[in-house]
């Protein structure tokens, strides 16, 4: 061993012992990568008979000109980014809640993640059962405050909502998790020092709170939007992109040329069009993350 | 540089050569992981012993004793390919629970692995083409609907089974519609399956409602005729109008504590096309008009659009949020006592009689569908035939004699008439019958009139179904009109487009005019896709005419 000893820093030989490891990892994530980008320069249909046949990126063109890609991106946007917004706001305030010596805290960070251990498929049963006018307990309560009923699965509008609240009430405690994790991290002698100083408490939010946090708020937000975006099985099940499309999301879009209309190639082309989408949003999101 | 640094650098030479070994001892390491794994040994296809025993007769007792038959003959070609294992895919929820009670038999009479492997019902069609293509020889059989044919046919996912039915010539004297579960419509002399279940709507209504002398008083001097099973889709529409409760006001006497609906149809997007296509045949409906040389959409013809407008118009007649109704609601709360009239698959009968909890046990009358009066004043009754399976042998199926012979015995006239016949608290059955002879009321009165269970088919459960001979007999009238489902490639593309622009009518976003038109549209974009030649030649519109399927 006493020439690897002479020839090797620690650095290269811990370099030597992942790379089996890295190997591994870009063939699982590299290689599938570059099959479907070369999939969606080809026309292919399972159960056609038929194999690849190179088409110039036409279902580039196929996707983006189709209204419902553009309708699910729309009912993307709106679902998803609601639920973003009210998760993290959920997630905020329970965050800042419990961010104190308060008796039975752990109980309560507890009882408010308990959502987020159920399966999904059973979340959106459990809340299309609340939902339907017949038989839940929400109709009843939202006539007695409106005056009204709504009807969560059949209208365009209040179904995007029934899928919003589900997703809420399952993932805002996620947010709050990582943002009490945040909020948890300051020093608390930031805030003495501020108090001598003679802060008022919303000084001390904005000025020691929220950018301390910064960083943490970025990532919770980051990493929610991208399930946002890939939020799939609570809309399948609660209304199955309906009515009509109105909760068809991406994702939903892609499922179905993939594995019900079994087009390969617009499946691929869509999911790179998201791709792009999500790289962007990701790329700005970390730049804003570690600005000074 | 210095020398130290020197010393700590690798020669180039040395890295090449490092990490060359380590990749290569992969690619090598990987190699001889593939050549040695094992082989999957495939039974011998010869047959070496011959079976000497013949069927002696039919089954007119309890069978505790299974006849002699086609069954029987497959259960004895199969003890040579004792220890094989079998994947067979059905659907998960409503096939799952019969097949497996039928598979543990099977293996324990033959000393094979017949494997269940559930999922969910479109699900199926997902499973079979993702391992075909793999070719991972994991599924052996399917339960498939004949909609899927033009697709696994032409992606080569089924094989014909004709080679073994030369062999052990399993008995289809009284298949009902023969050729078209077994595709020899499309390819005679051809079978590509033998036929397991057949699917067709029914009208399901609450017996005693119906013959409550409030309501039918209080209906008589409504409409001035008597309340009974509707014979036309505007009856339908009536009674369901008349039959609709808001809380408070009275049912049979009592007040209703929530809303209950004449009528409790599925409605929610993700198969109200059944529904609808249920509808159009009565009406004149066609999916396609098909000349020599085109095809066109026919699902906006002005018949589709008088039956969606009545589909429309009947839908509020219901539950709240009728137009959102789908399986949980439809099965759920017609049997939680919510509804008078309900129209689902043949399976809803015993699930009606036999499921947990069930409120409407012994309630419940079956009946032909509503038709439409035609201008000679006789009355057109059609009735889709919603999916319908049949059990077909996949092409990297690596026990192929053996997966057959399982599929032999299952649906062989003894065996397949338990399986029809089966109703346990919790595997209810959604097999339908698909021989003529399953349609004898006789058996159906020998199991279901006693408390004894003598075919075996109710786990000892002791409640009797006095309603099971109507059942059957329902069964098989509306089977007798009944209309196939869209058979053409690509299906799914169809279907999913009509699917969605019903329910942009049943919720109201569009007209049932403009619904249909958007749909005729999209329709033509797909027959350009799957190549019109390709949709004409699975498309036969003789195929949808009445009495055309031979009985």
């Amino acid at each position: 061993m006493g020439w690897i000893e002479a020839k090797w820093t620690r650095r290269r030989y811990g370099l030597l012992m992942v790379l089996p490891c890295v190997a591994v990892l870009a063939s699982l994530m590299i290689v599938p990568l570059i099959y479907e980008l070369a999939l969606s320069f080809h026309e292919w249909v399972w159960g056609s008979g038929l194999g690849w046949m190179f088409n110039w990126g036409l279902s580039y063109v196929k996707v983006l000109t189709d209204p419902r890609f553009s309708t699910s991106l729309y009912n993307t946007l709106i679902i998803g980014g609601s639920s973003l917004a009210l998760e993290f706001a959920i997630g905020f305030a329970l965050a800042f809640l419990l961010n104190r010596e308060i008796r039975g805290r752990s109980v309560l960070v507890a009882a408010f993640t308990s959502p987020m251990m159920l399966i999904p498929v059973m979340v959106a049963h459990l809340w299309r059962i609340m939902y339907f006018q017949g038989s839940g307990p929400i109709d009843p309560i939202v006539k007695s405050v409106l005056g009204y009923s709504i009807l969560w699965l059949q209208d365009p509008w209040a179904s995007k909502f029934a899928n919003v609240f589900a997703n809420t009430w399952e993932w805002a405690p996620f947010t709050m998790l990582i943002l009490l994790a945040g909020f948890t991290a300051i020093p608390v002698t930031l805030y003495e020092a501020a108090r001598v100083d003679g802060a008022s408490s919303w000084q001390m939010f904005t000025r020691i709170t929220l950018p301390m946090a910064r960083p943490l708020i970025v990532l919770a937000l980051l990493i929610r939007a991208m399930e946002e975006i890939k939020l799939f099985d609570v809309i399948y099940l609660i209304t199955t992109g309906g009515p009509g499309t109105e909760t068809e999301t991406v994702t939903l879009y892609i499922f179905r040329q993939a594995f019900q209309f079994l087009d390969m190639g617009k499946a691929a082309a869509s999911s790179f069009i998201l791709l792009i989408i999500v790289t962007v949003i990701a790329t700005v999101s970390i730049r804003y993350m570690y600005r000074p | 540089m210095s020398k130290k640094s020197e010393e700590n650098n690798i020669s180039r030479r040395k890295y090449l050569q490092i990490a060359g070994g380590t990749v290569a001892g992969l690619v090598v390491g990987g190699a001889l992981g593939y050549v040695a794994k094992p082989e999957v040994t495939v039974p011998p296809t010869t047959v070496t012993s011959t079976v000497t025993e013949t069927v002696t007769g039919t089954v007119t007792a309890p069978p505790t004793t299974v006849a002699m038959d086609t069954g029987q003959i497959a259960v004895e070609a199969a003890k040579k390919f004792a220890g094989t294992h079998i994947g067979y895919v059905v659907e998960s929820g409503f096939d799952e629970g019969c097949c497996k009670a039928f598979a543990e038999e099977w293996n324990k009479l033959t000393g094979m692995n017949v494997e269940i492997i559930a999922q969910p019902t479109f699900g199926v069609r997902e499973k079979v083409i993702t391992e075909g293509m793999a070719k991972t020889g994991a599924v052996d059989l399917v339960n498939t609907f004949p909609i899927w044919y033009p697709d696994f046919i032409a992606g080569k996912y089924i094989v014909p089974l004709n080679q073994y039915i030369d062999k052990y010539q399993p008995d289809m004297s009284d298949v009902i519609f023969k050729d078209y579960f077994t595709a020899s419509t499309w390819q005679p002399g051809v079978t590509w399956a033998l036929p397991i279940d057949g699917d067709v709507f029914m009208l399901y209504y609450r017996k005693d409602i119906f013959e409550h002398p409030d309501e039918r008083k209080a209906f008589k001097e409504q409409y001035g005729y008597d309340l009974a099973p509707p014979e036309t889709w505007q009856q339908y529409t009536q009674i369901a109008k008349f039959l609709t409760r808001k809380p408070g006001e009275k049912l049979m006497g009592q007040p209703v504590a929530a809303q209950f609906g004449g009528q409790i149809e599925f409605r929610s997007k993700g198969g109200v096309f059944w529904w609808f296509f249920n509808r159009i045949g009565a009406y004149g409906g066609r999916y396609f008009n098909k000349t020599a040389n085109n095809i066109d959409p026919a699902i906006n013809s002005p018949a589709c659009i008088q039956a969606l407008k009545d589909m429309i118009e009947c839908t509020p007649y219901g539950i709240p949020e009728a137009a959102a109704v789908a399986y949980a609601e439809t099965i759920g709360g017609m049997e939680a006592g919510s509804g008078a009239m309900n129209i689902f698959w043949p399976m809803f009968g015993p699930h009606c009689q036999y499921a947990p909890g069930s409120k409407v046990v012994d309630k419940i009358g079956y009946a032909l569908m509503p038709g439409v009066k035609q201008q000679d004043g006789s009355i057109l009754h059609r009735a889709i035939m919603a999916a319908g399976k049949v059990i077909n042998l996949t092409s990297d199926s690596r026990n192929p004699e053996a997966a057959y012979l399982f599929a032999q015995w299952i649906t062989s006239p003894a065996v397949h008439q338990r399986c029809v016949m089966w109703a346990t608290p919790t595997a209810l059955g959604a097999l339908n019958p698909v021989r003529r002879r399953e349609f004898d009321p006789a058996p159906w009165a020998q199991e279901y009139n006693t408390t004894s269970d003598p075919y075996n088919v109710r786990a000892g459960n002791p409640t009797p179904w006095p309603g099971a001979v109507d059942y059957v007999k329902a069964d098989e009238v509306n089977l007798k009109v009944g209309l196939p489902d869209i058979l053409v490639p690509g299906w799914a593309e169809f279907q999913e487009s009509i699917d969605t622009e019903l329910s942009n009518a049943v919720t109201g976003k569009k007209t049932a005019e403009n619904a249909l038109n958007d749909c005729h549209d999209q329709w033509v974009k797909f027959i350009d896709k799957y190549g019109k030649a390709n949709i004409m030649q699975w498309y036969l519109p003789e195929m949808y005419e009445p009495g055309y399927l031979k009985w």
